[in-house]
């Protein structure tokens, strides 16, 4: 189909453990184990599960932070894996990620003015300082921030506030999907909600796709159109948001909802 | 920081070496006496007026030595721990930076150096590459270059797993600016920590280059050299050894107290912040 | 009610520097009672844990018109006596699974430390109790986990291992900081009925902290909500959850996405951040993020510290 701007095909990712003698066999972690996906222009993705469930690794095989051990990531219909150097810069600058920790996503020895300077430098070829502060002049009011923040270091800065930044960090390059890897999970509720109406309305005005990761269920219903949930590197539910979050098919998935809600009854339709 | 003081040890470390400095800067200007004459009949002349610490075995001033040959120690100390903290720099940080084999490769020859009392290195070196102050440089140089790349190598490994390093992947940082712009600020006090006391050993070093005869050649002053010539003489007239030692205990001590005392410092304080 | 396990009344905390980190906190846990305390993150709530725990850090400097544990008060004695009194009557059970046990001692090493300390019996007879308490706790093989060290067990073994050390001296209150927010949602679950149940089983009250909202409406009886350093409402859980009276406590219950969300209306936001400054103002802390700010918001207010459902809000909504 045309709007599908991301696909990964039976990603699987490996990961070397330590051996504790060397002529030890080499022990294997699957970290991602055979998955596809597929996300549409304009969709959110959400993916949930616990920790260890491998949903922030399948997030960085995605968004080419790590390599695949098999499989391939398709960035409209081209392999990330054969693409020359231009369609790579490409890829990487619509392509981009919004962490966890807001204040440990920023170099702390930069002031705002840097960290945002940074992505325009390295991906934007019409880059001069003069365009790189119109632009950051132009975004931080969009996320909600002073103009006169960019003189101040991340640490200066709330939670809350560093979110914001690593959302305009995001969204300075316009891209066309934003990985957002447990992105409200080390902020407030009450900022949550304001992250979270910003990601919604950034959406709105711009079609930027989202693959969102939580382990939060209420979050993940609020943010996504459709849900994968993961177990040990596994799918084992995929759906529509709605469908998924009131009438989960599978007993895990009842009882992830059901534990985030302190419930007894099992809302499963199978059980 | 609330302990805004400097520590004791800073302040001693920086008088020590500005009497190193003072002697050397003054050099260029003036001198008691010109280093390389000779007065015969002024031999192993004790502390005077005319001569602030004595004449040595020809009767050249002991005073106007010192100060000629500090210039090279010093030269020898900057040069050689520059040289061999730019190259530890860059080995460190492409074994850190590269794939898991070459990494174990680059860290084993390192530790294979380490291995070597430093000043076998040296004179091995030396006996390779002839004696000379350049030949002492490259020497103590190298002799410096692991101790600089496992350190660089330590710091990026803990630096390399941060979230604002994956981020800064995350918008296409290449491996060679994530060092440079991303790392190389976090490891600065460090590596002025380790330049610091590096420094002091250097001097060391090359002293006991010279006092072995395989450092800078006479007639050039040096305090190594110096020492050495001093040994023949020492059970008669002790006191021509004293200042030569004494001014390269000072150059040393300074060094490390420096180095020590920036390490407080500068290091803890990047933890706290 | 009956006479209150825990006490604490009129305590601030100030830094060297004079800030306010928390203001005139007054906290009562009843026998057998189980109180959560609401906030988010710089509300000081732990803060007020800690000031309970006499685990504040040197620099800090604790001010308490009251504070009595089982009906002694901990103000009058000396550091040693309080600390003594604390370790056997109160057990905490912390948020770091990993930073509360020592890696590098045994489980069994390390559990009965308190409970020889506090001279309840020999090294024996607490290894034994603390076998029968993880038992208690639902591990199924205690033996095997009380010779692992803390890094052979996962996060939920952990704060079992925690709970059951908690347990140790028979204490009359528990207080649990934020003991499952490191935890997977289904072992949280899990956790936080362990607790409970431990809380009937024992008849031990129990001080829970907490930003999960859905958990303490469950669990509690009482309902403490706290925002920059201030109680701003409290009272029984039914009182704070089906009426609340503090425009904060409206708001947190709105801010969090429920799964009954309707994904296209915007959830509501409390606009701004907590402020940090001028934390012992007697105006209201809320007003500059608060929806229904009034002129006489700005002034001191006249609050009833005697009603039963407390509230730190003079506007009558």
């Amino acid at each position: 189909m045309e709007d599908i701007i991301l696909e990964g095909k039976q990603i699987v990712k490996n990961f070397n453990l330590k051996k504790e003698v060397f002529w030890e066999k080499q022990k294997v972690l699957q970290a991602v184990g055979g998955i596809n996906i597929q996300l549409r222009r304009g969709q959110t993705i959400g993916i949930v599960g616990e920790s260890g469930s491998g949903k922030s690794t399948l997030g960085e095989v995605l968004g080419g932070l790590q390599q695949p051990t098999s499989g391939t990531v398709l960035y409209h219909g081209k392999d990330l894996a054969q693409m020359n150097r231009e369609e790579r810069r490409q890829y990487r600058r619509n392509i981009q990620f919004i962490f966890q920790n807001p204040k440990e996503s920023m170099n702390p020895y930069f002031t705002i003015e840097k960290i945002l300077t940074e992505p325009l430098k390295l991906l934007d070829e019409s880059y001069t300082p003069a365009y790189a502060r119109q632009k950051i002049a132009e975004i931080l009011p969009q996320v909600g921030m002073e103009p006169d923040c960019v003189k101040k270091y991340p640490s200066e800065l709330s939670g809350g506030q560093c979110q914001r930044i690593a959302i305009a960090r995001a969204l300075l390059l316009s891209p066309e999907i934003i990985v957002c890897d447990e992105c409200v999970s080390a902020v407030d509720v009450s900022v949550q909600a304001q992250i979270l109406n910003l990601l919604k309305s950034l959406q709105r005005r711009y079609g930027t796709s989202y693959l969102f990761i939580s382990h939060d269920m209420g979050v993940i219903h609020y943010m996504s159109d459709y849900v994968l949930v993961m177990v040990g590197g596994k799918i084992i539910e995929q759906g529509d948001g709605a469908t998924v979050m009131s009438h989960p098919a599978e007993a895990y998935t009842a009882q992830l909802i059901n534990s985030s809600l302190f419930q007894e009854e099992p809302i499963c339709a199978a059980l | 920081m609330k302990n805004k003081k400097p520590k004791f040890s800073v302040i001693l470390g920086m008088v020590l070496i500005s009497i190193i400095l003072l002697l050397c800067l003054v050099s260029f200007f003036w001198l008691p006496y010109d280093p390389d004459r000779m007065d015969t009949a002024n031999r192993f002349a004790l502390p005077t007026a005319a001569h602030l610490l004595g004449t040595d075995q020809f009767g050249r001033d002991v005073l106007s030595r010192i100060m000629v040959a500090s210039r090279s120690a010093l030269l020898v100390g900057l040069c050689s721990v520059s040289v061999g903290a730019l190259i530890g720099l860059v080995v460190g940080a492409v074994a850190a930076m590269s794939g898991p084999r070459l990494q174990s490769l680059i860290m084993r020859v390192i530790d294979g150096f380490m291995a070597f009392p430093g000043i076998l290195l040296a004179m091995m070196l030396v006996a390779v590459l002839g004696k000379g102050q350049i030949n002492a440089v490259i020497a103590i140089g190298i002799f410096m270059i692991p101790s600089f790349s496992r350190l660089v190598y330590s710091m990026i490994l803990e630096n390399k797993t941060r979230l604002h390093i994956k981020a800064a992947r995350s918008y296409g940082c290449g491996p060679v600016r994530i060092v440079i712009s991303h790392i190389f600020p976090d490891m600065l006090p460090r590596m002025v920590t380790q330049f610091s006391s590096s420094i002091g050993g250097a001097i060391l070093t090359e002293s006991s280059l010279s006092f072995l005869g395989l450092g800078i050649q006479p007639p050039s002053a040096s305090w190594g050299m110096m020492l050495s010539e001093a040994r023949q003489y020492v059970l008669s007239y002790p006191f021509i050894a004293v200042a030569p030692g004494v001014v390269l205990l000072i150059a040393v001590l300074g060094f490390n107290l420096l180095g020590d005392g920036l390490n407080d410092r500068l290091v803890r304080k990047g933890v706290r912040s | 009610m009956s006479a209150p396990v825990m006490q604490l009344k009129g305590c601030t905390v100030e830094d060297a520097r004079k800030n306010i980190l928390i203001h005139d906190v007054s906290l009562e846990v009843g026998e057998n009672e189980c109180v959560g305390i609401i906030g988010e993150s710089g509300s000081g709530k732990t803060m007020t844990a800690r000031a309970i725990l006499g685990l504040l850090s040197r620099d800090l400097k604790l001010d308490a018109k009251e504070m009595t544990l089982d009906g002694e008060d901990l103000l009058a004695m000396n550091p040693r006596q309080k600390r003594d009194t604390i370790g056997k009557k109160i057990g905490f059970v912390p948020q770091n699974t990993v930073a509360y046990l020592h890696p590098l001692i045994r489980i069994r090493s390390q559990i009965a430390d308190g409970y020889q300390k506090a001279g309840r019996g020999t090294k024996k007879e607490g290894e034994a109790k603390a076998e029968k308490l993880l038992a208690l706790v639902g591990i199924h093989d205690p033996v095997r986990v009380m010779n692992s060290y803390p890094g052979q067990l996962s996060g939920g073994m952990r704060q079992r291992v925690n709970i059951a050390m908690a347990l140790m001296c028979d204490p009359r209150l528990i207080i649990a900081d934020e003991p499952t927010t490191a935890l997977d949602c289904i072992v949280q679950k899990q956790v936080t009925e362990l607790f409970f149940q431990l809380h009937e089983q024992y008849n031990t009250a129990i001080l829970m902290i907490s930003h999960n909202l859905t958990m303490l409406k469950k669990y509690c009886d009482r309902i403490v909500v706290m925002y920059a350093g201030q109680v701003v409402e409290a009272g029984t859980t039914e009182e704070v959850f089906e009426h609340p009276s503090h425009p904060y406590t409206k708001a947190l219950m709105e801010v969090i996405p429920r799964l009954d969300q309707n994904p296209n209306v915007p959830l509501l936001e409390i606009p701004g951040y907590v402020p940090e400054k001028d934390r012992g103002r007697s105006s209201c802390l809320f007003a500059d993020r608060c929806p229904n700010c009034r002129p006489q918001c700005r002034e001191p207010l006249q609050i009833n510290e005697e009603q039963t459902h407390f509230s730190r809000c003079v506007v009558q909504a």
